[in-house]
Order: C-alpha cells, then structure tokens, then sequence
C-alpha cells in the first residue's frame, strides 16, 4: 500500500468514526430536548419532581397524572412523528432524487387533511370504526391511497421519477382544492374543527396512539437499515445503481411504502406538520453525508430533535396557550435551517 | 497513473474463464419506438476494445443500455458464452458485467470512497465479504488508477476528468467481464481523453474484459480500439479493424460529410472533414 493509500484508509476511518459521534451527539440533544420537553408546561413543575414522578412509575396522585397522561404522552408522540416524518422525507428524497420531495409537498399531507375533513365534515368514514377513531382511521387511509397512486403511476411504463414528483405537486393541489370545497359547505363548528385538525396537534396524543406508531415504526426500521446500501448506490443515478446489482423499481416501491406508512400514521396522529419531513433529512445531510447508514438515522434524530424543541417552543412561546406544533414547527425550523446552510454551506 | 501489483493483485476476471460477448437479434424500444431493431454484434472478444462510433441519435447510448439491460422490455440476447445476460437477474448480471453512464452526479454529499465502497456493498458480493475488505478494494481500485489521493474529497469538489476517472473506478471494483462505456471522454480536456483512454485500453488488455466504449472522437476511437462498430438510424453500416472500417465512404454514408482519411507521421489515422453533403445520403 502507498502513502496516499494508507492515508486515504486511516481517513475513511476516521470519517465514519466522526459520523457515529455526531449521530450519539444527536442522540443526546436528543434525551436533553425531550427531558425539558416532559418538564415543561402550565403546571410549573421543577425538574427534580418531574424526574422523580417518572422514576416512580405511573400512579395515581395529581402529579403523576400530569406528567403521565399529559406530558409524556406529549413530548414520545413529538418524538416518534418527528423521527418517522424525517425518515420518510429522508427515503423519499432518494428515491424520488428530489431534495424537495417530503410528504408534505408530495400529497401525502394533503390526503390525510382530505380524509380528516371528509370525516370531520361530512362524518362519513370507515364501516365499524370507533367514533374517537374516525378522523385518524380516514388520514390514515386517504394518505395511503395518495401514496398508492403515486405507486401505480411508478409502475407504468415511461413515467420516470420526474414525473412521479410532478404527479405528486398535482395531487397537493387537488386534495387541498378539495379540502376547501368541503370547507366551503361545512358549518362554522365543523369548519373549525377542520382548520385546528390542519394545523396539527400533540393534544390528540394518548398511549394507545403511540403504540400504534411505535409498531409502524418498529415494523419499517429494518427494512430501512437493509435498503441503506442500495439507497447510496441509487444516489450515484439510477443505470449507474442497476449496474451495481440494484433492482431500483423494488427498491423504490420498498421505500416509498415505508414512507406511505409511517407519513400516513404520523398524520392521521397528530395532522399536518410539514416542515420538519422536508428540513431533517436536509440537516442530517449537512452533518453527515449521504452514506445511508449514517443519513437514514440521523435524519430520523435530527426530525426528532427538531419536534421535541417545536414542543417545549410551543409551550413557553405564549404563556397559558398551547400554540400549534404545526406552527411552531416551521417557526423554529426555518432559522435552525437556515443557519445550518449558512454555517455549513455545503450543498451550496 | 500507477500501475498496479498491489496486495490485492491485479484486476482479474474472478476466475471465470474469459468468455466472448455476442448480442443477437437486440430491439431496444422506448415506449413504441424501437431505436435499435434486430442488431447483431458477434463474438466480441475478451482483451478486446470495441469503439462504437456514430453521429448523434444513432442510437449508441441506447444500444449500451439495451445491452447492459437498462432498458425494460429489450428484445434479443446478449451472449457472455454460453449465458443470456438480459436473462439474468439484475444482481446475478451485474456480477458480469459494468456499465458506466454519461457523467457522474455533482450535487451529492458522498466522498468518492463512499461511493465505492457503496459500489461494492450495494448488493452483497464475494468480493467484499465484509466493510473491510469493501474499503480496501476500494482504495486499492483507486491506486491502480492512481487517484488515491482523491479519496477523502467530496464528489461536487471534483474536476469533469476526475470524475470520469472515478466512475471507471467504480465500474471496474466489481471486476466485471463486459465494461461497457459511455462516452468516457466527453467533457474532459485533451491530456484526459488520451488518458482516460489509455487507462481503459490497459485495464481491458490485462484483466481480459471485453469492453465496448461509446465515442464520439473518431481519432480516438481509432488509436484506442481493436474494432470499430460505426452505427446510424440504429443500423452497424460498418463493424471490423479501425483501418479497415474507417473510410470516407464510410463518413459520407454514416456522417453525411466528405472527409478525407490519412495517416499522421506516426501511422495513426486522422479523419479530416472537409463539408457536409448536401441532400443528404
């Protein structure tokens, strides 16, 4: 081996090693962001009582109440949408290669608010479900629908992915034209109803909710670990990436139904939040690159990151007021990202 | 460059024995329109370089792509041996064969080792076991094309000829049987077209690869290839040894120019356009 050889190996070493530290650093932020978040709210409690409320275990005094049934609830839920929104956004930009795919700007948002509305308006919605869960069922479904039909356009022959990420802005449009047609006929309860559940909300979270996500997720994380090389390979250009062994057609339908999953849950959960699928993987480049072993995680704990501290905002920025994560999110995102460009400036 | 005789050893073709490449009755087709219908190509040799020359929409990408199995529903066979490669899965045929597309993507956040060693672990081969022995292939690749130094370096930081030299470099880390090319040399300056070309030529002789480069530059193709396929309107209207082929029939059939062909000082051949034929052939 060559000087340059070994250096270039001694290098690379140290590259990946520098990833796995900044990955544990965002884990970190990541703790820290979510203690202060389970630690703030109305009730000033400090964060010793806090701790110690949650050491202890679920109870049935007052203070256990709040920080169990409200709080924690609360700030896991921040933490799981945040993580599989990024993750979403993440694959769907390399898949889609589009840095603006997410699924907020590629209809999956606007299908979920579709449903809720539909539900929220006309009280229509799936046979047999339960009435507290006829908004989330109808996101829900409505997001994998639009997410299905993007698939079926994949699957046609000559429609490449430029035109699967123009099929997906139409279908934002037509969704949020729809939306306002129903809008439009709702009475005034109704349409206020439909406007809080569109600017989305941790107050819909509850255990049960994060059980159901918890599994989507558990369910579609290794998956994503498997698909990490291939999804590198397919950022060097589709031929190039098929002529490395990747089948990109079922790499792409893989991804993009784990995207369908986690986005459309995600939604259905907590309604639309969509800066923080666009901006994690963008941040998560910036720190680490595009190897998708290090990209796919540290998209996830940067969403993550970026929703617990939309939360604790959310809480201190109007004193008595729970201001809308969906808010917030953008509010807090955009100087946090444009700060990272500025900083980094890398993909400039 | 370097040369190579590193630990690893040479480019080898993995032990396969090398087998010619044939393509028979190939219809390559986007959507309706086939581009290249019933094109044969027989017995492409191992160690052998073959130049495919043509003007522009003659259909030498697409052939490329139909051969290396890139484009869905292409017709026909390609032969290594006794094997179809459009028959293959696309795992099992990229194990034969490497196709190196126009260009290399700038705007992404990957250093070029990354993208080898993505190269390698893409899909599992035994040529990378493990992300070690992924990373030292990858950095021996690099050696043997003596641009080591560039490891570390992001791909956006890279010059048009550094870049080429790096999708070589991927191609050729899955030693592949059939290296196909397209358009290695196009946007890079004369001192790395002739080495970029140089490179190629070698590593095809001494690994044995049978390698089929599309070039638009027909002094290159000429000094650099064993054989020479001219296409148009997705026909071969000429397919043997650069001196034979290459003829001012042959550019007034193909190019729709009169051009003369001579020989520099040295014996190469230079084609010298002289004007366009009016009307057309």
């Amino acid at each position: 081996m060559s000087d340059l050889a070994r250096e270039a190996a001694a290098g690379y070493r140290r590259l990946v090693v520098r990833r796995a530290v900044l990955l544990a650093l965002l884990l970190a932020g990541l703790v820290a962001a979510f203690l202060l978040d389970v630690a703030t709210g109305p009730a000033r409690l400090p964060l010793s009582t806090v701790m110690e409320a949650l050491l202890g275990g679920r109870g049935a005094g007052p203070l256990s109440v709040i920080v169990w049934e409200v709080r924690l609830p609360y700030a896991v839920m921040a933490v799981l949408v945040g993580a599989s929104l990024a993750l979403a956004g993440a694959e769907m930009q390399t898949v889609l290669d589009n840095p603006l795919a997410s699924p907020f700007t590629l209809g999956v948002s606007s299908a979920a608010s579709l449903g809720a509305a539909i539900a929220i308006v006309l009280g229509a919605g799936i046979p047999w479900v339960p009435q507290d869960w006829l908004i989330p069922a109808n996101a829900f479904v409505f997001a994998l629908a639009a997410m299905m039909l993007l698939q079926a356009l994949a699957r046609v022959r000559g429609a490449g992915v430029q035109g699967l990420v123009l099929f997906g802005i139409a279908l934002v449009f037509a969704f949020n034209a729809l939306v306002a047609l129903i809008q439009f006929v709702a009475t005034e309860q109704a349409l206020q109803q439909v406007v809080y559940w569109s600017m989305g909300s941790l107050a819909r979270a509850n255990w049960e909710r994060i059980g159901i996500l918890a599994l989507v997720m558990l369910v579609a994380l290794p998956f994503s670990a498997r698909a990490a090389w291939r999804l590198t390979a397919l950022r060097l250009g589709e031929d190039r990436a098929r002529s490395f062994g990747v089948d990109t057609a079922a790499t792409r339908r893989g991804a993009l139904l784990r995207v369908s999953m986690l986005a459309g849950v995600s939604v259905a959960f907590v309604g639309t939040i969509g800066f923080v699928g666009l901006v994690g993987p963008h941040a998560a480049r910036l720190m680490v690159g595009e190897d998708h072993r290090f990209f796919l995680p540290a998209s996830a704990l940067c969403g993550a990151l970026l929703l617990s501290l939309s939360s604790v905002a959310g809480k201190l920025a109007v004193p008595g007021l729970l201001v809308p994560i969906g808010i917030v999110t953008a509010l807090v995102g955009v100087p946090v990202f444009l700060a990272l460009i500025m900083g980094r400036g890398r993909m400039a | 460059m370097s040369a190579g005789g590193t630990s690893t050893g040479g480019m080898s073709t993995g032990g396969m024995s090398a087998a010619p490449l044939a393509v028979t009755g190939l219809r390559v087709a986007y959507g309706r329109r086939a581009v290249v219908d019933g094109l044969d190509l027989p017995a492409l040799m191992p160690g052998t370089l073959t130049a495919l020359v043509g003007p522009n929409a003659a259909g030498k990408s697409t052939l490329l792509r139909g051969i290396a199995g890139l484009v869905p529903g292409t017709r026909g066979r390609v032969l290594l041996g006794e094997r179809d490669l459009l028959a293959m899965t696309i795992p099992e045929r990229a194990r034969h064969l490497a196709y190196m597309p126009q260009g290399l993507p700038g705007g992404v956040a990957l250093t070029v080792l990354e993208t080898l060693v993505g190269a390698l672990r893409a899909v599992p081969t035994p040529l990378a076991p493990d992300g070690a022995a992924a990373t030292a292939r990858a950095i021996d690749v690099l050696s043997r094309l003596g641009i080591e130094g560039l490891a570390l370096r992001e791909l956006g930081a890279l010059s048009g000829g550094q870049r080429q030299l790096v999708g070589l470099a991927q191609a050729l880390s899955r030693e592949p049987e059939v290296l196909l090319l397209d358009e290695p040399t196009s946007a890079l300056d004369l001192r790395h077209q002739v080495s970029v070309m140089a490179l190629v030529r070698e590593t095809v002789t001494r690994a044995g690869l049978v390698g089929i480069v599309v070039l638009h530059d027909l002094a290159l193709a000429a000094r650099f290839s064993d054989r020479l396929v001219a296409l148009s309107a997705g026909r071969v209207r000429a397919d043997g040894t650069p001196e034979r082929t290459l003829t001012p029939a042959l550019l007034a059939e193909v190019y729709e120019v009169e051009a003369r062909v001579e020989r520099c000082s040295r014996g190469g051949l230079i084609v010298l356009p002289d004007a366009p034929i009016r009307g057309g052939a």
